[in-house]
């Protein structure tokens, strides 16, 4: 196990180089992937699964055609690339450094973000015309797709 | 108490979905309140703001009519109960049978009381409360399996 820093300070923490350290995320690792998932793609709940406790343990890319309004299954980012059928740990809860996100509207950190809007798993800054729950919170802008983000925990 | 063998854990979520495992939990939470009124199963519940200051986040009522949705609402009755007695509710992950608007489709986000006390609704442009849940199947008989949004 890695030594712990010495962090007497919030201002010495957040000084830290590679704040690696920093964990405050939450993993679900058991799901299954009801399609093929990549990393970083938002995943939601599969509701072309036959029963609701089904539904509740497979996860497909949000969006898989994409909801105008945003796709309200979602919850979370998937942790790995998996084909249907695998498990699929998804972070459901917190820091997540690899999300995909739209470099065109997620050009500034603290935008509220919907998933499956435009783009199979991708998310967008959040529109007034919206109906889906946002799924998390920009902490800067996205870059080549890729975007630091909060995961909002919905469940 | 051994263990069963397990392989992976794809066979051991395959297999409880199948029924040969007793996964614990369906990404439930469950929290015991008490109820201001009578509640049925399956009733969205919200606070009961005509309690005292610490009564208001203990008590819960079957969740009023807002037009544009009422933000108190926490959760799903389980179970049905009187005023008084102890009502468990879903405050996140599957319902299996919550009081839904009938023909609100699949992976529709819901807000709670917006015609009807108690009933889950589908989200609209005008809705000002947050989604409280999402369906998982079109309602019939005002009746839907419901993925609970945890607000706390």
């Amino acid at each position: 196990m890695p030594a712990q820093q010495d962090t007497s300070t919030l201002s010495q923490y957040s000084g830290v180089a590679s704040p690696g350290l920093i964990d405050k995320h939450v993993v679900a690792t058991d799901f299954i992937a009801g399609a093929s998932i990549t990393r970083g793609q938002w995943v939601s709940l599969d509701v072309a699964q036959s029963t609701s406790t089904k539904i509740i343990n497979y996860v497909v890319p949000a969006g898989a055609t994409p909801v105008a309004t945003g796709d309200a299954l979602a919850i979370g980012v998937s942790q790995s690339t998996v084909s249907a059928g695998a498990v699929c740990s998804v972070l459901i809860e917190g820091y997540c450094d690899f999300a995909l996100t739209d470099d065109t509207s997620v050009t500034a950190a603290g935008l509220a973000l919907v998933a499956g809007k435009t783009v199979v798993g991708q998310a967008d800054a959040i529109e007034a015309t919206d109906l889906a729950p946002s799924v998390g919170t920009s902490l800067a802008a996205s870059a080549s797709g890729v975007g630091q983000v909060w995961v909002k925990r919905k469940f | 108490m051994a263990q069963p063998q397990i392989d992976t854990l794809a066979t051991y979520v395959t297999d409880y979905l199948a029924g040969t495992q007793g996964l614990a939990d369906k990404r439930q939470e469950i929290v015991s309140f008490i109820a201001g009124g009578s509640i049925a199963a399956g009733d969205a519940v919200a606070f009961d703001t005509t309690q005292t200051t610490t009564g208001i986040v203990n008590v819960v009522v079957k969740a009023g009519v807002v037009a544009t949705g009422n933000p108190l609402a926490v959760g799903v009755a389980l179970g049905a109960a009187s005023y008084g007695g102890v009502v468990q509710v879903v405050v996140a992950g599957l319902h299996p049978s919550a009081n839904v608007l009938t023909g609100v489709t699949a992976g529709t986000a819901l807000i709670a009381g917006k015609t009807t006390a108690g009933r889950l609704a589908d989200i609209a442009a005008a809705s000002t409360a947050p989604a409280c849940a999402v369906c998982l199947a079109t309602a019939a008989s005002n009746l839907a399996p419901v993925w609970v949004i945890k607000s706390y």
